[in-house]
């Protein structure tokens, strides 16, 4: 069997084109906002988000819920809204007080994974929850239509208020002062990057989710100029090393995550050099 | 009756004053200069004014109609705009957002104001170029055209010639008259007491506890103060 | 000066409707992909047809990630995969249940990360005897039949092995 014959057999499998289609969605959701994250020296509180949906979703399985995405995504908004609530960048103080609930929310999340265990394979569950190594491949159709829906949402929010975004992130005090309601657009972001999150768990587990944010935009920002061509490139980037991510770990048998993670490193190392080469 | 209306502010932060009983009243028109000392509070107090940052106490009024999104803003640098991957024309059309409410898209008459205001300030050549690619000068301006496309009625300005060589800083205070000139308030924090009381129609002088003056030019120069800070410089007092 | 300005400003509306035509079309293409794709996926119950009762899904020919996926989706709806062939390889124990009398035998797959194994439980077709089996933690391949079996009022799947190869 050629490669391209094997490819086109891997696609009759249909967990395969549902990994495909949620993996690109989600690469496009994260690098949308992964621009605006980056900008706003954010990066570290998209990582203490996810580790607090890590928490959420030891508590919800250990209470044995079956589908413990109902408690993960309010949970994982309300605490966004909580910690990016005052919109700028947090000072020292915030810096200590977001490490300390990111590092909290892990050690007693596996705490209560091995106090009440619910599963035959602990160990197991646990690395697949923090780098995802096969949630991506074991979708079911609702799962699929449940992420296109909330894709969907997130993309039309962030077209609609695309300059709105751009404005906050640019420069708060001036849209706050020039009478644009800078708190409640810092609100719809906290919002949407915390249902980001949530979805890009099923992707590339908790602890990796922070790469899939930032690498695309670093990688954009290396070579393009402007917050338009930079979002644009950013999507692109994060969709083709998704998919490159998906199809390597599928032939060659590595972790999804890490691999989707590794393709974003190689991605953002080409951009590095176009950006050395192009300055000269 | 006035435009703008501060009574008995008192500013500070963490918890600690650094003026108090601050009141004074701006008028359409008008072009107030704020005067003083580095960290006598006078961007605290143009927070104030702004809403960005409310006062430990005091009333700030805005009378005759004035509501938020027809006052245009150049606040100080701040540090994540450097490295903004942002072109001039972005940056300078976010002045219109304050015109747009949820429309999401820019109209072709914001877009023509924008590309006005580049050309006033003579930076329409760079409207492509990546901001953080400007020079200090460049990018006071961009930050000043964007001020203007937010501005209807007033503008306030925190240390607009800071990081300007002379000719552009004198280019600068040319503009901004003629805004006056045109009928908008202007509210600017000035360094230069000289220039401030050259182009101002009122001045508004803080010290270290308490404003120590607020009043017109004429006023100004016959003061102690005025005589003390722009007579010494040696020009004409 | 006032022409040429004029002039400027038309060409450059006209250079932003194409821009906007442009990224319009993007959209839709975008979309239009994305809602095939979705389309195209099977219903559950009646997935990949294409390969029928008669050609084997050959998880040794597969990537690791790629079976333990496969195998995934085979456990999570049963019921649509009775008479499924495939072909798998891993390490063989068998169970003892005194209470039940009998033995129970299993393979287990290994996936990529070592983390996530999965077992299977596979029957000699035919009328196998305990010497028949290979010894405990032998590394078999088998080639099998999904298939189910009542037992106390609950319905166990395995795989109907017609062929079994003991490696080394």
């Amino acid at each position: 069997m050629t490669a391209m014959e094997r490819l086109v057999y891997y696609f009759t499998f249909d967990f395969v084109r549902y990994a495909m289609t949620v993996g690109v969605l989600i690469a496009l959701c994260s690098s949308l906002l992964g621009v605006t994250l980056v900008l706003k020296r954010f990066s570290f509180i998209g990582h203490g988000l996810s580790n607090v949906a890590f928490g959420t979703i030891a508590v919800a399985t250990a209470a044995n819920l079956t589908n413990n995405f109902f408690l993960v995504l309010p949970v994982t908004v309300i605490s966004s809204v909580l910690l990016l609530r005052t919109g700028k960048s947090a000072k020292i103080n915030g810096d200590a007080a977001i490490a300390m609930i990111s590092v909290g929310a892990l050690g007693i999340g596996y705490l209560i994974l091995n106090l009440f265990p619910n599963t035959a394979n602990l160990a197991g569950d646990v690395c697949a929850t923090l780098f995802g190594s096969t949630s991506i491949l074991t979708l079911t159709l609702t799962d699929v239509w449940l992420c296109a829906a909330l894709s969907a949402l997130v993309t039309a929010v962030f077209l609609l208020f695309y300059h709105k975004i751009f404005s906050v992130t640019f420069d708060e005090d001036f849209t706050a002062a020039t009478g644009t309601r800078a708190k409640t657009y810092n609100l719809i972001l906290a919002v949407i990057i915390a249902v980001i999150i949530v979805l890009a768990i099923n992707l590339v587990g908790t602890l990796l989710i922070s790469a899939l944010v930032i690498f695309p935009a670093l990688s954009a920002m290396r070579v393009f100029k402007s917050f338009l061509s930079v979002t644009v490139c950013s999507v692109i980037v994060s969709v083709v090393c998704a998919a490159l991510g998906i199809l390597i770990s599928i032939f060659t048998g590595t972790p999804v995550g890490s691999t989707i993670v590794a393709a974003q490193i190689g991605g953002f190392g080409i951009f590095w050099i176009i950006g050395i080469i192009t300055r000269r | 009756m006035p435009q703008l209306e501060c009574k008995d502010l008192i500013l500070g932060y963490d918890g600690k004053p650094v003026i108090s009983g601050l009141s004074f009243a701006v008028s359409a028109g008008d072009y107030l200069c704020i005067v003083g000392e580095n960290g006598s509070g006078k961007s605290t107090l143009m927070k104030a004014v702004l809403g960005i940052k409310p006062p430990m106490s005091g009333t700030v009024r805005a009378g005759e109609g004035l509501t938020q999104n027809e006052i245009g803003y150049l606040p100080q640098q701040t540090v994540v705009q450097k490295d903004f991957p942002a072109s001039v024309e972005e940056v300078v059309r976010s002045g219109c957002l304050n015109r747009r409410g949820l429309r999401p898209f820019y109209n072709s008459a914001e877009k023509q104001m924008a590309e006005d205001n580049m050309e006033r300030l003579g930076i329409a050549s760079l409207a492509k170029h990546c901001y953080r690619e400007l020079s200090g000068g460049q990018q006071q301006r961009a930050l000043l055209a964007r001020a203007l496309c937010a501005a209807r009625k007033l503008l306030l300005l925190d240390e607009p010639v800071s990081g300007l060589d002379p000719k552009a800083a004198a280019e600068m205070y040319e503009t901004i008259s003629q805004l006056n000139s045109d009928g908008t308030t202007i509210i600017m924090i000035s360094h230069d007491i000289v220039s401030s009381v050259k182009h101002a129609s009122h001045i508004l002088h803080i010290g270290s506890r308490s404003a120590l003056f607020f009043g017109t030019k004429t006023e100004y120069a016959d003061s102690d103060i005025g005589r003390l800070y722009a007579g010494s410089r040696g020009e004409r007092a | 000066m006032a022409s040429g300005k004029k002039a400027r400003r038309a060409q450059a509306l006209k250079k932003a409707r194409r821009k906007k035509i442009a990224v319009i079309s993007a959209c839709a293409l975008v979309i239009a992909a994305a809602a095939l794709i979705i389309i195209n996926s099977p219903r559950p119950g009646n997935d990949d047809r294409t390969d029928t009762a008669a050609s084997i899904t050959d998880f040794t020919a597969m990537s690791s990630t790629m079976a333990y996926a496969a195998i995934n989706s085979i456990y999570e709806n049963p019921a649509g995969h009775i008479g499924r062939t495939i072909r798998a390889r891993g390490t063989y124990h068998p169970y003892s249940d005194p209470s039940m009398g009998q033995y129970y035998h299993y393979i287990t797959l290994t996936d990529a990360p070592g983390c996530c194994p999965q077992i299977l439980e596979f029957k000699l077709s035919g009328e196998p005897s305990r010497q028949d089996y290979p010894p405990q933690n032998a590394l078999i391949e088998i080639t099998g039949v999904f298939s189910s079996y009542e037992e106390l009022g609950h319905t166990y799947y395995y795989w109907a092995v017609e062929d079994l190869i003991t490696m080394n």
